[in-house]
């Protein structure tokens, strides 16, 4: 069985649309929650300021993480972080953001940890959703016969309130999980 | 000020937060408590702080419940619920929350005639391996399990069980966490804000927040969702019937198939009509989301016209509304 992603893909492939799924699809919309700045701030209180961290993973890196995480590795597995120091300088944890395939588009979060690695918290940055079922309808698809170019993002100012589209947070759980096996490896270095 | 940059000043002020609970994403949308827009960058600042809090706060209680609550950890109160030995004379302290949540339950399995059952959930989908709390221990297996109606209740957080009781409360559940919320943010005085937890959601004061009901057509497929407004009510989404596009694929090393996509109860069929038959949906809106929640349930089993005409009336008793789809 295809993944929805690849199905996506091919979709996009037949219909000669060069682009982003995410910005192929024209229904989808992106809600931002909160910014990076403001997630620090919530996520690790105790830090006064946050210093990126350089997080170049090498494949026995990955390696580890997925085997501490019992999880497959995305291809292109590139969080950000940031350690968090407070007014003495101490390093008091970490804040990385990543992000996971919601139901059919992105999600990005934060997720913070204390200064043995331990999770402390976890936020939704931006999620995006789109009617990705439709675009297996073929009388769905006849509308963007022709087109040249890839359609717009719409973007909401206010979340949808969707009833009936459970969303499994199965994703977003094992990405925290991967997170949390990088930053262990971090604290003990 | 003109009217567009107060608009959006206002729309800065609300404040969103979402977090990954309850197995799915729990949202929190917050109004200021302020009926004019602040001008004072000063005063934004303390508001947004206390709006933060009040978020935290909220979270908090629904994290709680999903803890204490939870069908996947065997140590949760429903996990121990399940493993109690039959005639066990000792009565099971349970959290309050739990204790709240069965009484609805078995309030609700009775009004429907069993036709809400999460005792008959539990058992569909703990046989298909998805409720691990419900797995046996060697102490109870071969007993005769307890039944929901005989469970009596004991001050607000004790109950006593004739036998192991599983009981899947995923729904209600849920519903009762967006109440908890809800109640949460109206006790640090937020004013208006809509808590969506997965499509079970529950708004509060005087703003019409824009929604949407997700429903499949008679091809299958979800069709365009039909707008609606909520306002001061809670509304909850059921499903029945198998949908093979909702399998999502998960990263978990060594795991051989999908999982599906929110194995909750609907997927399995609710009571005793776990089959594969055409899709059907119920969203009901009503003043508290664990009502809300138990009604759908109900009303997807709802086949005579006796049961029908039942529902009709616990509808109306309750202040409640149904719409279907097939």
């Amino acid at each position: 069985m295809i993944s929805r992603r690849e199905s996506l893909r091919r979709l996009a492939a037949g219909t000669g649309v060069a682009a982003t799924s995410a910005l192929w699809l024209g229904q989808a919309s992106a809600t931002v929650f909160m910014d990076v700045g403001e997630a620090q701030k919530l996520l690790l209180p105790a830090a006064a300021t946050f210093e990126p961290l350089a997080l170049p993973l090498d494949a026995a890196q990955i390696e580890r993480i997925a085997t501490a995480s019992q999880t497959r590795m995305p291809r292109r597995f590139a969080p950000r972080g940031w350690a968090g120091l407070d007014a003495s300088g101490q390093r008091v944890g970490w804040v990385l953001t990543d992000h996971v395939i919601g139901k059919y588009e992105f999600i990005d979060f934060a997720a913070s940890f204390d200064a043995r690695g331990t999770a402390i918290g976890v936020e939704v940055l931006v999620y995006r959703e789109s009617h990705g079922a439709e675009i297996r309808n073929p009388a769905w698809r006849k509308q963007f016969a022709g087109a040249s170019g890839p359609k717009q993002l719409r973007f909401n100012d206010d979340i949808r309130n969707v009833t009936g589209a459970t969303l499994s947070c199965q994703h977003l759980t094992e990405g925290v999980q991967r997170l949390s096996a990088l930053v262990q490896g971090l604290a003990q270095s | 000020m003109s009217t567009r940059s107060n608009a959006e000043h206002w729309l800065a002020l609300c404040l969103r937060r979402g977090q990954p609970l309850l197995g799915t994403l729990v949202t929190v949308q917050i109004e200021p408590w302020f009926a004019d827009v602040a001008h004072d960058h000063d005063d934004a600042a303390r508001h947004r702080t206390r709006l933060h809090t009040a978020a935290d706060a909220a979270f908090a209680a629904v994290a709680h419940i999903g803890r204490v609550m939870s069908a996947h950890c065997p140590t949760s109160d429903l996990g121990r619920l399940a493993r109690v030995e039959r005639g066990s004379t000792a009565p099971l302290v349970l959290d309050p929350h739990t204790v709240h949540v069965l009484c609805a339950a078995q309030h609700w399995q009775r009004l429907s005639a069993g036709a809400f059952d999460p005792a008959a959930a539990a058992r569909t989908l703990a046989m298909a391996g998805l409720r691990p709390a419900f797995t046996q221990s060697s102490s109870v297996v071969g007993q005769a399990p307890g039944r929901l109606g005989r469970l009596r209740f004991i001050g607000a957080d004790q109950v006593l069980t004739d036998g192991p009781l599983a009981l899947d409360l995923g729904g209600i559940a849920k519903g009762y966490a967006v109440d908890a919320a809800v109640e949460t943010l109206q006790r640090h005085g937020v004013r208006s804000g809509l808590v969506n937890a997965g499509g079970d959601m529950r708004a509060f004061g005087s703003r019409h927040w824009p929604i949407a009901v997700a429903r499949r057509g008679a091809d299958g497929v979800r069709t365009a969702q039909i707008p609606r407004t909520l306002c001061n009510a809670a509304l909850a989404t059921s499903e029945s019937g198998w949908h093979g596009s909702e399998l999502i694929k998960t990263a978990r090393l060594g795991s051989r198939r999908p999982i599906r996509q929110g194995d909750s109860i609907e997927r399995h069929g609710h009571g005793n009509n776990s089959h594969r038959d055409e899709p059907r949906c119920c969203t009901v809106q009503a003043p508290a989301c664990i009502d809300a929640d138990a009604l759908t349930k109900w009303a997807l089993q709802a086949d005579s016209d006796a049961a029908s005409i039942r529902l009709e009336r616990v509808l109306r008793t309750n202040r409640a509304r149904l719409w279907r789809s097939a």
